[in-house]
């Protein structure tokens, strides 16, 4: 253990002692806002340890490399665990989630995501993914009365462990064709040209397990059903937080070049499938936190066609799409927390007509993040469509980067239909609470990034060409 | 032969692991989805040892055993206590009779 | 590790867990469960793994199945193993069938032949600093792992609610 490996890994630690120090606060303190201000102060700490620390030699001991964009993603998630935990301020009240156990899963929930994107050796991205699994297990059952809550919980539960399973018994497989635990060589052995039988199968497996957690079609199943039972903020970090930890960790696992043969028809049938199987079910829901799950499956098969470039453009457009899109999920679920009372969220889509007038900052960023998941342009959403859809087509897979756009098209329809209800009047809204200046900011701030990376991405993209 | 090669202990994890998964995807009580995700990941630690002292013979191989070993631990604490929140709200363990969300 | 011994362990886990799958009281089956994975241990103990072989035997076999079985006695009724109805046996057999279709082209194909050093036997020595000085940081995490899952355990677990936040 060198000391640059202590160097690479204080910003995660970071995440981890504040959690741990949450957690002890949590008992002592009966005042939330205590607990919160600890929680939000370690996040910023290990974000501006992740910015300032000198560039770093590429492994932190073989199995985190804090290099590449190991840096830039420690900083996303610090993000995505200050909008989850600001969104909860009220919520968190009401629902009971009193003292520190929650804010804790949270900061360790995010320190998994930054360990899954910076793993350097299989270990690393297994334990990664299993931390930040198993804390959302416990967050989505963790309202106190929630029957749903803890029924969403042993759907994602039963179905998300039976991923754990395949994800290790097909990483063992890659581990004897390539010989090592390397996580960037792991994949290139099933795709050379003497590549065992058994290395496909287990690619297999690894494709199956990450279709999984990234709700992949046809096994986004359980997408709908936990987004809907799940506490608001939760389902924020679920939907945002984990997938893009997942594509980043993909990044690493399937390296420029690393896919072809039968493994990128499999990742091509997957990508069609979620584009079309999305698109369909997203249309015709009534349910907004179900229109952002079958959303979900549309933008990861979009996600999936960057993957299938197989070229570095094509590994830069997905580290830009899993910015926005944690971005966007996040600010989505954000706005659902800040208006939700005790007895429910405002859920049904009817339930949104008018609130553009009686909750304006509210539903602004709302909108902001819709206009992201559409693609269109003053959002990061245009930019990070527009850069998949070329590295695609620069790759040559052009089928799959047509069918894209054309998924992209038909998004708009139900993304802009969520838009209309806000601004359009009812008089027999029920009554919404009005949300606090924490939850506004949960809202706005994801909005504000994303116009940022709509007028400039080069900030982004940049700092991605530096990582990669 | 009196050695045994690569290929036998590949194979008897290769029938664990679809014992495993046949067990965990056909029994609707959550207990049964838990024993069959252990076997799995049991699988997965006999292949990587396998592989390990058969491959590269470095301790890379028994080193992800030692964590995948870990792993499950942690899976069935979390597990358990789920089943145990669920079954003292629902009087039952079978995931399928939990429905309420549907659409 | 010659082939006798492989042969008894190998057919005692797979006698056990056919038996495990099948049976329909639950403890019954986390017994025979407990079976299997010492006859496990012992094939890794012949791979040339000690620690691994003990860590099964104190981790997975004393830790984990008598985990399962403090649980199944404390829920009352004892949950019913009943599998599904036929029917709906399709999809776990062909899945199973499907991954056993793989691992015999694996090994027709793939990986016969390949003879491992006779006697080799990993230390616990190297195989302990590999542990604390190389993946020190997966030691770390594992460790935060294991205590947030005890969080959420007893979160989930509790009686009575934390108290009220003092306004």
């Amino acid at each position: 253990m060198t000391h640059a490996d202590l160097l690479g890994a204080l910003p995660t630690l970071a995440l981890c002692a504040g959690a741990l120090a949450v957690l002890v606060l949590g008992r002592l303190t009966r005042r939330r806002a205590v607990i919160e201000a600890l929680a939000m102060l370690s996040i910023a700490a290990a974000a501006l340890l992740a910015v300032l620390l000198p560039e770093l030699p590429a492994t932190a001991g073989g199995m985190f490399s804090p290099g590449g964009n190991g840096r830039l993603f420690v900083v996303f998630f610090s993000l995505l665990g200050a909008i989850a935990i600001l969104a909860s301020t009220r919520y968190g009240r009401e629902h009971g989630f009193s003292t520190g156990e929650y804010d804790a899963l949270i900061l360790f929930a995010c320190a998994g995501m930054c360990w899954l994107a910076s793993a350097a050796s299989a270990w690393g991205f297994v334990i990664g993914l299993s931390s930040f699994t198993l804390a959302l297990y416990v967050l989505i059952a963790f309202a106190r009365d929630g029957g749903a809550g803890s029924e969403a919980a042993a759907k994602y539960l039963s179905m998300g462990m039976i991923a754990g399973g395949m994800l290790a018994f097909g990483l063992a497989l890659l581990y004897a064709a390539a010989g090592t635990l390397d996580l960037s060589r792991l994949a290139s052995a099933s795709s050379a040209g003497a590549a065992p039988p058994f290395s496909l199968l287990g690619m297999a497996l690894v494709l199956a397990a990450l279709a999984f957690k990234i709700s992949l079609a046809p096994f986004h199943l359980w997408t709908p059903d936990v987004y809907q039972g799940a506490p608001a903020p939760v389902a924020g970090l679920l939907s945002g937080g984990s997938k893009a930890a997942v594509l980043a960790g993909l990044l690493v696992l399937l390296p420029a070049g690393a896919i072809s043969g039968a493994v990128q028809k499999l990742l091509l049938a997957l990508a069609a499938l979620s584009l079309l199987w999305g698109t369909l079910a997203a249309l015709r829901q009534t349910d907004l936190k179900r229109l952002l799950a079958y959303s979900s499956v549309v933008q990861m098969g979009t996600a999936a066609i960057g993957l299938l470039a197989g070229n570095r453009a094509g590994a830069q457009a997905v580290a830009f799409y899993l910015v926005f899109y944690g971005l966007a999920a996040a600010g989505s679920f954000a706005f659902l927390a800040a208006l939700a009372n005790t007895a429910d969220e405002p859920e049904r889509l009817e339930d949104l007509r008018g609130l553009g007038f009686r909750r304006p900052l509210v539903a602004l960023g709302l909108a902001v993040c819709m206009l992201a998941f559409a693609g269109i342009p003053p959002t990061g959403g245009f930019f990070a469509k527009l850069q998949v859809f070329a590295a695609a087509v620069l790759a040559g897979q052009w089928e799959i980067a047509v069918a894209g756009v054309l998924a992209a098209f038909v998004s708009v329809a139900y993304y802009l239909r969520v838009i209309m209800l806000l601004y359009m009047s009812d008089e027999a809204a029920p009554e919404r609470p009005r949300p606090h200046l924490a939850e506004t900011l949960a809202v706005l701030l994801p909005a504000l990034l994303l116009l940022l990376l709509g007028v400039a991405p080069g900030l982004l993209m940049d700092w991605i060409g530096a990582g990669m | 032969m009196t050695s045994v090669g690569l290929h036998h202990f590949v194979l008897l994890s290769a029938v664990l692991f679809s014992l495993g998964i046949a067990c965990a995807i056909a029994r609707r009580n959550a207990v049964a989805i838990l024993v069959g995700i252990e076997l799995m990941l049991n699988a997965a630690a006999l292949n990587l040892a396998a592989f390990s002292r058969f491959g590269a013979l470095r301790a890379e191989g028994q080193l992800f055993v030692l964590f995948v070993i870990v792993l499950a631990a942690a899976e069935a604490v979390v597990g358990l206590a789920l089943i145990l929140a669920i079954h003292r709200r629902l009087r039952s363990v079978d995931v399928h009779r939990a429905d309420s969300l549907k659409g | 590790m010659n082939l006798v011994a492989f042969w008894i362990f190998g057919g005692t886990a797979l006698l056990a867990l056919v038996l495990c799958v099948t049976r329909r009281n639950a403890v019954h089956a986390v017994l025979y469960l407990l079976g299997a994975f010492l006859a496990i241990a012992a094939i890794l103990f012949g791979l040339g793994a000690p620690l691994p072989a003990a860590w099964q035997v104190l981790v997975y076999a004393g830790a984990i199945l008598v985990l399962f079985l403090f649980v199944l006695m404390t829920l009352h009724p004892p949950p019913a193993m009943k599998p599904r109805r036929a029917r709906e046996l399709v999809l776990p057999a062909l899945v199973a069938a499907g991954n056993l279709a793989g691992a015999l082209a694996l090994v027709l194909a793939g990986s016969g032949g390949r003879e491992g050093l006779p006697g080799y036997v990993l230390p616990p020595a190297a195989l302990g600093r590999a542990l604390f000085a190389d993946a020190w940081i997966g030691v770390e995490a594992v460790s935060f792992l294991l205590l947030f899952a005890a969080v959420g355990a007893f979160w989930l677990g509790r009686r009575e609610d934390p108290p009220k936040e003092r306004p």
